[in-house]
């Protein structure tokens, strides 16, 4: 009878392996649904397994399903930090920023040193409006290599405390390390644009036009530039160059209250396409 | 940062007819998000993790049950793709799971939720009186056995049982293989007889077979006997059963509940109990209500709905709201439910839930009320159960935010809960 038993135990513990040997052979060879598929099938729990299982089902999007395996694991190993920085994550990207933030806090508590959950924690307090306590976590990270997030982190931190200059000092060594830094130069056009700087507008617009094209923020700066300065030959150059890349209808779906915005009328608008089909004489255009 | 500008200008950027076109500039940081470990596994490997699978079993045999033990882990390199490891035998037990508790997947239908999944902990070691003997020994008198299986530890009894009552005749079994050869076990009595067994053993078989002898003699007896006997084995079958039912905890039955009819939920018979923080509008009936079920359906649309029972005033009472982060095909939600205790929030529990409706549709929320125990169902499915005795009845109705928007609901319904 015992041998029996033993030999019906090892039967179901080789089962077990085998279906997280296959499951990771599967994954290997990128059939990673076909991998997550044979480990949701019902069997022993195994704290390993349930850890491979969150991150096939977060390489194949389904956040909410890892959140639970990383929780699983987490109740049952409340250190395991591989876990806690994934359950994090995905809290992340879910947009769940408050359980987030005390995921990453839960994982400084465990290891000060991580810089990685600093800058997560920031950037969930920046996603909770709480700039200050985001500036003093981006402020505490001491890695090199979270260094330009933590660069950005601060300089968005103090763009929204409205601490300008500092801001844009932060977002220029940002620039140093890495030029043409896109979301840098977004975020100093929208700060520029707050104070009405038209040079710096300006300058930091072409500095993202000649990155990278096809911004969108990039045109449209030089649009609002050239079109304060009465530059409208210019402007519906820039405006022309921003249809390319974005559909009129687009920019009439405006009105998100929560970010600088500059408005032209219908007629505005008209004049510039007119411009774009008759550029308007010398004289003509200095009489408008 | 919300702002917005226009300029005195001769074609200024506001003037002339609606619409306006819109530049925006938002600030952002998805730069963050790039950051190694925020939405990815860290690379790093923890140093605790092993560096190949390992294996553990455990296998302990508690009376007729075996429990099998596995833990598998894998080291964190295996996050990425990469070559299969070799699987190697480890010691350190694990955790064992009933097949109940293994983790339950729900289909993706209407609705989605995830769970934590907490398996159960090792058991106490296991009484040693309880484990298997070894072969070629017997096995223990009290332990429970197969009816049909028979005790060597007690050779007489067998005997007289198996050989004296009704045929003399023994049967072998598969179990007899493990007893020791001096059982008498695969021989007749009247072999015993005829070989003169010797010393008490002998004598007891000796005493056996003249009973059997003047059994056979008396018929009349012996029917009787038989009948006693059987009896007695009807008796004690149903007295094992019985036990073994007793063992299992009983339920206490469920009280009866009645549905009573629904209150009147007109836009008249409510009350507005609050304002701010929070504006809370009861049903008026409803005020001592204890037991309930409430019905109602919430809008996708709508940001959030909020509901209150057990409202003693305004200061106390339960909140429950269902919070759409964004109305999609299959949008995101939370349910949220908190106290509010002489005008104090109390905690709060959040339990994320997936509705999948399109904007504009409706999704079913049903929260019913016994005792002290609320449970919560979306989109008929159980979503949330809970229990809290601080407030034992009150008004039952809706609530929301001063900053947010009011709760709108359709086809409310309240139904008292009547105990029998």
């Amino acid at each position: 009878m015992q041998s029996q038993a033993a030999v019906a135990a090892r039967i179901a513990v080789d089962q077990s392996a085998g279906r997280a040997e296959a499951a990771l052979r599967l994954r290997a060879e990128d059939r990673v649904a076909e991998a997550l598929e044979l480990l949701s099938q019902p069997g022993d729990y195994a704290q390993d397994v349930y850890t491979l299982r969150g991150d096939l089902q977060l390489e194949l999007g389904l956040l909410h399903e890892a959140v639970g395996s990383y929780s699983t694991v987490i109740a049952v190993d409340p250190d395991n930090m591989y876990a806690h920085q994934n359950l994090a994550g995905c809290l992340g990207r879910l947009g769940r920023w408050r359980a987030a933030a005390e995921a990453f806090q839960k994982i400084l508590d465990r290891d000060s040193y991580s810089d990685a959950a600093r800058i997560g924690l920031g950037q969930c307090l920046l996603h909770l409006n709480q700039p200050e306590e985001a500036l003093a976590c981006f402020e505490k990270c001491w890695s090199e290599g979270a260094l330009l997030p933590a660069l950005f982190g601060k300089a968005v931190a103090l763009q929204t405390l409205r601490r300008f200059d500092e801001s844009e000092a932060q977002y220029l060594r940002l620039l140093e390390l890495h030029p043409g830094a896109e979301e840098a130069l977004r975020n100093l056009i929208a700060l520029c644009l707050e104070i009405f700087d038209l040079a710096r507008v300006e300058r930091y617009a072409q500095q993202l036009v000649k990155a990278h094209p096809r911004s969108i923020v990039g045109l449209q700066a030089l649009t609002v530039v050239a079109f304060e300065r009465r530059s409208y030959e210019s402007a519906a150059d820039c405006y022309g160059r921003l249809l390319e890349t974005i559909p009129e209808e687009k920019l009439f779906e405006g009105g998100n209250g929560d970010v600088f915005e500059y408005r032209l009328s219908r007629r505005n608008i008209e004049l510039l396409h007119q411009i774009r089909r008759d550029p308007l004489p010398r004289t003509r255009r200095e009489s408008h | 940062m919300s702002a917005s500008y226009s300029t005195a200008f001769p074609h200024s950027p506001e003037s002339g007819s609606q619409p306006f076109i819109h530049f925006s500039f938002p600030v952002t940081w998805s730069f963050l998000s790039a950051y190694p470990g925020i939405h990815r596994s860290e690379p790093k490997p923890e140093p605790t993790r092993p560096a190949s699978i390992q294996i553990a079993t455990e296998l302990t045999q508690e009376q007729s049950e075996t429990t099998i033990r596995t833990g598998v882990s894998i080291p964190e390199r295996m996050a990425t793709p990469g070559p299969v490891e070799l699987l190697e035998t480890a010691t350190p037990p694990r955790l064992a799971d009933p097949p109940e508790d293994h983790p339950h997947f729900p289909d993706r239908g209407g609705i989605d939720r995830w769970e934590m999944v907490i398996p159960k902990m090792n058991r106490p070691t296991a009484r040693s009186s309880r484990k298997l003997a070894p072969p070629g020994r017997t096995l223990a008198v009290d332990s429970p056995r197969p009816q049909g299986m028979r005790s060597a530890s007690r050779p007489g009894a067998e005997t007289a049982v198996t050989g004296g009552l009704l045929s003399i005749a023994t049967r072998q079994s598969s179990f007899q293989q493990s007893v020791p050869e001096h059982s008498i076990f695969g021989r007749s009595i009247e072999d015993a007889v005829a070989q003169g067994t010797s010393g008490v053993f002998g004598m007891r078989v000796r005493q056996l077979a003249g009973v059997a002898m003047q059994l056979f003699r008396n018929r009349r007896l012996l029917v009787t006997i038989g009948g006693s006997l059987a009896a007695l084995l009807v008796a004690g079958i149903l007295l094992f059963a019985l036990k073994q039912d007793m063992t299992v905890p009983r339920r206490p039955s469920p009280p009866v509940v009645e549905t009573g009819p629904a209150l009147d939920v007109d836009p008249a018979r409510w009350v507005t109990l609050s304002q701010s923080p929070r504006q809370i509008n009861v049903v008026r009936d409803s005020m001592q209500l204890a037991d309930f079920r409430m019905d109602f359906q919430g809008l996708a649309d709508a940001k959030t709905s909020g509901w209150v029972f057990r409202v003693k005033d305004a200061r106390n009472y339960y909140a429950m709201s269902v919070e759409i982060a964004k109305p999609s095909a299959s949008a995101s939600a939370v349910l949220k439910r908190f106290a509010v205790i002489d005008g104090r929030d109390q905690p709060m529990t959040q339990t994320l839930v997936a509705i999948d409706s399109q904007p504009g549709a409706l999704y079913k929320v049903r929260t019913e009320a016994r005792g002290s125990r609320f449970t919560t169902w979306i989109a008929d499915r159980k979503i949330d159960e809970w229990t809290d005795a601080r407030l034992s009845d009150g008004g039952v109705g809706l609530y929301n935010d001063r900053t947010e928007a009011a709760t709108v609901v359709a086809d409310l319904a309240v139904f008292p809960l009547l105990r029998k």
